[in-house]
């Protein structure tokens, strides 16, 4: 019990400065980043491109960051977003469904690879999957919607 | 309720709608208040690119606290939030020192307040996950799931790695993976199936504060994962 206890303890300590370490300058450098030209043209670029499953302008940021920075990390400005920019709620559906088939996309995948995964499917195979699901779930709650309004 | 909110009906696309608002608007502004004519139709979308993407600079904030005033009116609470963040006028040119000292401030305020959010819900997930280990329900499942391994062409010690990276994370999988003797192709399959179902305690709590429900989710995350696994398993054996 008393292991457990100094696990939980180092085990609590260990993640949580990791996540502050991570967190906090990555909020900084989006701070930094919003709104100027790099960043929007950076926004505009990815919002093309997964404009065709669904997302709008809006809810392409907080899914480009949620891309790159994972679930957890990214989850904070997700929720921040969710709840500011008042996204509409089949927004918030898409991005969770894209983003979790999909995120951390460096990190998580750097693990992997290290351990003998290839890189072709472990990233590429992933990417398709991701967009063929999102495509499919978003429209079958597109469906879902229809059907109730109607 | 999927359905986008009944002021948005008639299938207008929201960011159309904020050109369109935000457009009027800056004309009768303009006219009302002889301001220049540059604020014109050209300047506004340029707007609303911002307001749709990061907009926390310049005249993008006027635009966005405006739609926010009269565009959708029914949210008080962010009209208030808006206005902080905006809170300068929009036609002055702030020095950068001034912005950059800013958001470096913002950002660690933000920062910190995300930390606190994420630690409340990881750490007890954490000590959840921790318990669930130390009572043997991990390997039980690991046990129990054996047969699911079969068709994705795993062994059923695979099962250990995946569930252990369901509950925990992926660096506890790639942990319990380096244990077991497998092929590069096992590899790669197990990666796929962990890679997309993860950590499900503290990512759906992360969803559930998001406003979807982290059961569905994790549900959703596990069987995408093996369908994946498998379909990854199939290719790779026929190509």
């Amino acid at each position: 019990m008393g292991d457990l206890l100094r696990t939980f303890l180092s085990g609590s300590w260990d993640l949580c400065l990791k996540v502050f370490v991570i967190v906090v300058p990555i909020m900084v450098v989006l701070e930094l980043l919003e709104g100027t030209a790099p960043w929007r043209a950076m926004v505009r670029g990815w919002s093309r491109l997964v404009g065709g499953l669904g997302f709008t302008e809006e809810t392409a940021a907080p899914t480009l960051v949620g891309f790159v920075f994972g679930l957890a990390y990214g989850g904070g400005i997700i929720v921040r977003d969710t709840k500011q920019r008042s996204l509409g709620r089949r927004q918030v559906f898409l991005m969770s469904v894209f983003l979790s088939m999909m995120h951390a996309i460096v990190e998580d995948s750097l693990v992997l690879i290290a351990l003998g995964a290839s890189a072709v499917w472990v990233v590429g195979f992933r990417l398709v999957w991701a967009v063929v699901v999102t495509l499919a779930l978003g429209a079958a709650a597109a469906a879902v919607a229809r059907r109730r309004a109607s | 309720m999927l359905a986008d909110e009944p002021q948005r009906a008639g299938g207008r696309v929201p960011g159309r709608a904020v050109l369109r608002s935000s457009c009027k608007d800056e004309r009768s502004q303009a006219a009302g208040e002889g301001r220049q004519s540059q604020q014109s139709r050209a300047s506004v979308s340029v707007h609303v690119l911002m307001l749709g993407a990061g907009r926390r600079r310049g005249k993008s904030d006027e635009a966005a606290l405006r739609f926010t005033l009269t565009g959708d009116g029914r949210r008080p609470r962010e009209t208030i939030l808006a206005m902080d963040q905006v809170g300068h006028d929009p036609n002055a040119r702030v020095p950068l020192r001034v912005t950059v000292r800013r958001d470096v401030l913002r950002g660690l305020k933000s920062g910190v307040l995300t930390f606190w959010m994420l630690a409340r819900v990881m750490v007890p997930a954490y000590g959840a996950a921790l318990i669930l280990d130390h009572l043997g329900v991990i390997h039980a499942l690991a046990r129990v799931a054996g047969p699911v391994m079969r068709p994705l062409g795993l062994p059923g010690s695979a099962t250990v790695p995946l569930v252990v990276g369901y509950i925990m994370n992926i660096y506890a999988a790639a942990g319990a993976m380096t244990a077991l003797h497998l092929t590069g192709q096992q590899i790669t399959v197990l990666a796929l199936a962990i890679l997309i179902g993860h950590n499900l305690i503290v990512e759906g709590a992360v969803l559930r504060k998001a406003g979807m429900s982290g059961t569905a989710f994790g549900v959703l995350r596990v069987v995408a994962g093996l369908a994946a696994a498998g379909l990854a398993n199939l290719l790779m054996k026929a190509f």
